[in-house]
C-alpha cells in the first residue's frame, strides 16, 4: 500500500500541461484573422455565442441574439493581441477549435511568417484548420460576415472549403501543417486558398441589424502563390487544375475536355494519379505520367462508346487533350509566376539528389526553362447507364427538319 | 457496551467450568428442577411423565420445546410405542433395549452428560429421561417453521432452473444433494456463533477441489469466534483474503445450479443456517460478469451479453469522470459542434462540471437507497418525484446541464446490469473517487485512479487464486470460458485457473 502511494506521487511529478477551466470559463473562437497595420499585428477574432450556436431553443430574451461576435485587437506580437482579446470578450480566447485562420491580402504580401510561429508553437492549436487568403480585403472583412443558414461564418467557410476541395478540380484547402512544412522546404513553395467576395451578394433578410452585412466570400480558384511566405501572385482556375491534378489533390472530381470544336465532354475521375519522374543527362527535364480511371458522364462528341474499340479512341481523344492542357498551363506557371508550386525541385531533391545539388543553388531560374513532358493515359471503365449519347440522336433529329 | 458484554462472558464461562452429569439416584423430578434451573421458567417447554409399558411399570420423562418440535410425532412415535410395550424384558440396559427395539425414529442417540442434552433439546430434540437410569435418550422430532423452496428473487433466468436456497440449511444440503448424486460430495458441519449455534456446513467434491483451499477455508472458519452468526455476509467478512479491498474475494448465489456447477469447477462452497445465500469460494474477477443465463442460452448470445456487461463495467466506473475530465480539461478532445452544445448547456449552470457531477451522483444514490427501502406502495412515489429531481425540472432550473442528467442516467441503468450485486456496488463505490481524480487532474488522473485500481485487482488473492486469472496469470484454456462462453463439456469444466495456482 506505501509503495503504491509512493508510485502515485512520483507519478504526479511527470505531469504536462494542463489547466482545469470551465466550459463557460472559455470563449470559443471559431475564426481568426490576422491583419497588419503598420507594425502591429491585428488579430480579428470570431467567438461563438454557444447558446445561439447550438441547437437548443434560446430562452425568451436571448432568442434575437447574434451567433458569432467579433474582437479586434492590435498588437506587437500576435500572442499579446490574442490576450488582449480577452478584454472585450471578458473571457480566454480559446483556440483549440478553430476551424478557419485567414490573412488579408495586404499582409500576405508582405509576409505572413512573422504571424505563423506562435500558431506552431503554441500546444492549444490542434492544427486541423484551414488557412486562407482573403483576396482583395483584410481578414476582418470577411470574419464580419453573417450567413443566413449555417450558424457561424467561420464553420461556413470551413465547409465551403472543405467540400469543394473534394469536389472541384481547382479548389484547394490546405492545413497550418502544409503551409508551414513548404514554406521552408527545398524545392517547393505553399499554394494556399483564396476567398473572394462575390459583389452583388449582401444577404437581405438581416432586417434587425442597420447595415446589410455580407455573406460570407467565395472560395475561388484563384490559389494565392507564396514564395516561402509572400504573397507572390494569383493562379488561374485551369492553372489550379493542373496544379491540383499535378500534386496528386484531386480524388473524384469532374474533367472536362474538348473532343471537336463546340463539343464538350465530361469525366467523372474515380482515382487520378500523377506520377513525376526527373531526368538530368544534360539538362534537367520533367516526365509526368498522369494516369485518370473514371466514367463518361456527359459527352456531346461525334464519337461511339459502343464498342471496346471506340471506347479506346475515346480515351485517347481526351489524353490527348489534357496533355496539351496540362502543358499549357505549366507553361504558363513558369513564365508568369515563375516558382516552383509544382515540387518539382523536391522530386528532383528525392529523386536525383546528385543532380538536385547543382540545380538547386539557380533553381527559380532552372524552374523558369524547365522541360516539362505530360504524358497522360486515360482508362474510361464506364459509360454511365447508356452507351452512345442521346445527344447525338437528337442532333440527327433535328437536321432532319 | 463492550464493558458489559465482556462481565458476561466471565459469567458463562465460570457457569460452563463444571460439568454436570446424570446420576441413576436422581429422581425424575430432581431433574426437571435441574432443568428448570438451568432454562430458567420457559412458557414454551413441556415436561411430560410417562408411564412406560402397559403395566406403567417404569416411569419416564419426556421434555420438549414445544415450538420447534412435530406434535404429532411425539405423539404417534414416541408416547404411543413406549405406552405399548408387551413383555417387559430384564435386561441390563433399559436405555439400549428402548433405543434399539421401542423407539423406531431414525435419528436417536443416548447421553448422560446434561450440557450435550440441553443443547440437544434446544435443537430440536425431544429428551427422555427414565427413572433411575443414569442416561438420557434424545430423540430428533424438530420441526422447524420455514419457506418452502420457491423461485429466486435476486438471480432470476429465462431458460433454467427456478429452485432457489430456503433460510433452512437441510433444504439446501437437500436441493444440492438432488443435482450432484455422487459419494464425492463432501458436506462437513459446524457449530458457529455462542448463542445462536448456526450450523455451518463446507461442500466440496473430493477429488476435483483442491485439498489445499478446503483445509484453508476450513481453518478460517474454525477460527471465527462471535456471539451470534445471523447471515453467511458475516462469514464471507471473517474469512475473506483481504479485508480492506473494495472488491468481494468470495462470491454467493441463491441459485443451487450455480452451485452445483461451482463445486463441479472445484470450488467449496460454504452454506450457512438462516440464510438463503451460499458461499462460493474461490472467486475470481472475471466470474462477477458471468450468470446463469449464460449457460443456458446460446453461445453466442451469451459472449455478446457478456461484451456488453464489461462496456457496462465501464460506463459504471468510469462515465461521470470522463465527462468531468473531459468538459474541464480536455476541451481539444471534443468534436467541435459537441463541445458548443455542452458549452450552451453549461452557459448559466453555477457549479463547476465536477459539483454538479457529484450533486446529481448523490441524489441518484439517495433515491435509489430510499427505493430499495420502501415499503412497496410508496415506491412509486419515490421514482416518481426521483424522475422530477434527476429530471428535466433539475435542468430547467438551471441547477445542472442536461448532459450530466443523461451521463447519470447511462451510469445508473450501466450499474444494473453488471450481474453481481456485490461486484457492482464496489464498482458504484469506486465512481466516486475516480470523479474526484477526474476534478482536480483530468485524464490524467483519472489514468492513475485506473492504474490504482489495476495494480489493486492484480495483487488481490482469493484463497490462493490470483485474482484476475485467467487473465493474469494468463491461462489459455481458460480463455474460452472468459470473455466469450464457448461450447465446451461441462464435465471437464474445472479450468486451469484453479489447477495452476496450486503449487
Amino acid at each position: 500500500m506505501k509503495r503504491l502511494l509512493l508510485g502515485v506521487f512520483i507519478i504526479l511529478l511527470l505531469t504536462g500541461c494542463w489547466n482545469r477551466r470551465e466550459l463557460n470559463e472559455m470563449a470559443i473562437t471559431y475564426g481568426l484573422g490576422i491583419d497588419k497595420d503598420g507594425d502591429d499585428f491585428v488579430v480579428t477574432a470570431q467567438v461563438i455565442n454557444p447558446e445561439q450556436v447550438s441547437g437548443q431553443k434560446g430562452g425568451g430574451a436571448s432568442g434575437t441574439r447574434s451567433p458569432v461576435i467579433l474582437h479586434e485587437e492590435r498588437d506587437k506580437t500576435v500572442l499579446g493581441a490574442i490576450r488582449k482579446l480577452s478584454r472585450t470578450a471578458s473571457r480566454k480566447i480559446y483556440v483549440a477549435h478553430l476551424y478557419i485562420l485567414v490573412f488579408g491580402e495586404d499582409f500576405a504580401k508582405e509576409g505572413i511568417g512573422d504571424a505563423l510561429d506562435l500558431i506552431f508553437r503554441d500546444q492549444e492549436f490542434r492544427t486541423d484548420f484551414y488557412v486562407f487568403i482573403a483576396k482583395g480585403s483584410t481578414a476582418r472583412d470577411v470574419l464580419a460576415t453573417a450567413t443566413p443558414f449555417a450558424v457561424s461564418p467561420a464553420q461556413e467557410i470551413y465547409d465551403r472549403l472543405r467540400y469543394s476541395n473534394r469536389h472541384y478540380n481547382p479548389a484547394k484547402a490546405t492545413g497550418i501543417r502544409e503551409l508551414i512544412s513548404n514554406t521552408t522546404a527545398e524545392g517547393i513553395v505553399p499554394v494556399i486558398p483564396s476567398l473572394l467576395f462575390e459583389k452583388s451578394t449582401t444577404s437581405s433578410n438581416q432586417e434587425s441589424s442597420d447595415a446589410p452585412v455580407p455573406e460570407p466570400p467565395l472560395p475561388t480558384g484563384n490559389l494565392a502563390v507564396l514564395d516561402r511566405d509572400q504573397l507572390v501572385g494569383w493562379l488561374n482556375e485551369g492553372q489550379a487544375d493542373t496544379f491540383n491534378t499535378i500534386i496528386n489533390n484531386i480524388k473524384h472530381a469532374a474533367s472536362k475536355f474538348v473532343c471537336k470544336e463546340d463539343q464538350y465532354g465530361a469525366i467523372e475521375s474515380t482515382d487520378v494519379k500523377a506520377i513525376l519522374k526527373p531526368e538530368f543527362k544534360t539538362s534537367p527535364k520533367m516526365n509526368i505520367k498522369i494516369k485518370l480511371t473514371g466514367k463518361i458522364t456527359e459527352l456531346d462528341c461525334d464519337q461511339f462508346t459502343t464498342t471496346p474499340k471506340e471506347i479506346r479512341q475515346l480515351e485517347k481523344i481526351i489524353a490527348r487533350y489534357l496533355e496539351e492542357m496540362h502543358t499549357n498551363n505549366i507553361k504558363e506557371v513558369q513564365e508568369d509566376i515563375g516558382v516552383d508550386i509544382f515540387g518539382f525541385g523536391r522530386e528532383f531533391f528525392r529523386k536525383k539528389p546528385e543532380a538536385w545539388k547543382k540545380l538547386k543553388n539557380n533553381w527559380s531560374e532552372t524552374f523558369r526553362q524547365l522541360e516539362v513532358k505530360v504524358n497522360v493515359a486515360v482508362q474510361i471503365t464506364g459509360t454511365g447507364t447508356t452507351d452512345d449519347s442521346y445527344l447525338k440522336r437528337l442532333r440527327k433529329e433535328k437536321n432532319k427538319r | 457496551m463492550s464493558f458489559f458484554r465482556r462481565r458476561r462472558r466471565v459469567q458463562q464461562k465460570q457457569q460452563q467450568s463444571n460439568p454436570i452429569t446424570l446420576k441413576s439416584t436422581q429422581s425424575l423430578d430432581e431433574v426437571q428442577q435441574l432443568i428448570n434451573k438451568y432454562f430458567g421458567d420457559q412458557s414454551d417447554m413441556i415436561f411430560r411423565k410417562v408411564g412406560i409399558g402397559n403395566d406403567n411399570k417404569h416411569e419416564g420423562l419426556l421434555v420438549f420445546i414445544q415450538d420447534i418440535t412435530n406434535q404429532d410425532y411425539i405423539s404417534e412415535q414416541i408416547i404411543k410405542p413406549l405406552k405399548s410395550i408387551p413383555q417387559q424384558s430384564d435386561s441390563t440396559s433399559y436405555i439400549d433395549y428402548l433405543k434399539d427395539t421401542i423407539l423406531i425414529t431414525g435419528d436417536i442417540s443416548i447421553s448422560s452428560d446434561f450440557t450435550t442434552l440441553f443443547d440437544d433439546l434446544l435443537m430440536g430434540k425431544a429428551l427422555l429421561f427414565i427413572e433411575g437410569q443414569e442416561q438420557a435418550l434424545s430423540i430428533a422430532v424438530d420441526d422447524w417453521k420455514g419457506r418452502q423452496v420457491e423461485q429466486p428473487s435476486a438471480q432470476t433466468v429465462v431458460r433454467g432452473p427456478r429452485e432457489s436456497f430456503t433460510e433452512s440449511i437441510n433444504t439446501n444440503k437437500a436441493l444440492i444433494r438432488k443435482r450432484i448424486r455422487s459419494h464425492d460430495l463432501q458436506i462437513k458441519s459446524k457449530r458457529l456463533g455462542k448463542y445462536t449455534q448456526t450450523e455451518v456446513s463446507i461442500l466440496y467434491l473430493k477429488g476435483v477441489a483442491d485439498d489445499d483451499v478446503v483445509q484453508e477455508v476450513e481453518k478460517r472458519i474454525d477460527k471465527i469466534r462471535l456471539d451470534g452468526i445471523s447471515g453467511s455476509n458475516q462469514i464471507e467478512e471473517l474469512i475473506q483474503d483481504d479485508k480492506f479491498s473494495p472488491f468481494p474475494t468470495i462470491d454467493n448465489t441463491e441459485r443451487p445450479d450455480i452451485i452445483a456447477a461451482s463445486l463441479l469447477e472445484g470450488k467449496v462452497i460454504i452454506l450457512v443456517n438462516g440464510t438463503p445465500f451460499a458461499l462460493i469460494a474461490p472467486v475470481v474477477f472475471m466470474q462477477f460478469f458471468q450468470t446463469a443465463e449464460d449457460y443456458y442460452s446460446r453461445f453466442f448470445l451469451a459472449s455478446a451479453i457478456r461484451f456488453l456487461r464489461f462496456i457496462s463495467l465501464f460506463i459504471t466506473l468510469l462515465a461521470p469522470s470522463i465527462y468531468i475530465a473531459l468538459t474541464t480539461f480536455h476541451q481539444e478532445m471534443l468534436p467541435t459542434r459537441l463541445l458548443s452544445n455542452l458549452a450552451a448547456q453549461r452557459e448559466g449552470v453555477p457549479f463547476p462540471a465536477f459539483v454538479e457531477a457529484i450533486m446529481m451522483e448523490v441524489t441518484f444514490e439517495i433515491l435509489r437507497e430510499a427505493g430499495i427501502r420502501m415499503p412497496r406502495a410508496v415506491g412509486q412515489a419515490v421514482s416518481v418525484v426521483g424522475a422530477i429531481v434527476i429530471g428535466q425540472a433539475a435542468v430547467e432550473a438551471g441547477i445542472v446541464s442536461a448532459a450530466m442528467v443523461i451521463v447519470v442516467s447511462i451510469t445508473a441503468i450501466a450499474s444494473f446490469v453488471i450481474p453481481s450485486y456485490s461486484i457492482a456496488n464496489s464498482i458504484r463505490l469506486l465512481r466516486f473517487p475516480m470523479m474526484v481524480f477526474a476534478g482536480s487532474f483530468g485524464f490524467f488522473g483519472l489514468m492513475l485512479g485506473v492504474f490504482a485500481i489495476v495494480v489493486h485487482l492484480c495483487g488481490l488473492k482469493s484463497f490462493g487464486v490470483s485474482y484476475m486469472a485467467p487473465l493474469s496469470p494468463f491461462h489459455l484454456r481458460d480463455q474460452r470460458d472468459t470473455f466469450v462462453r464457448t461450447i465446451k463439456s461441462y464435465f471437464s469444466s474445472k479450468g486451469e485457473t484453479l489447477e495452476k495456482s496450486k503449487k
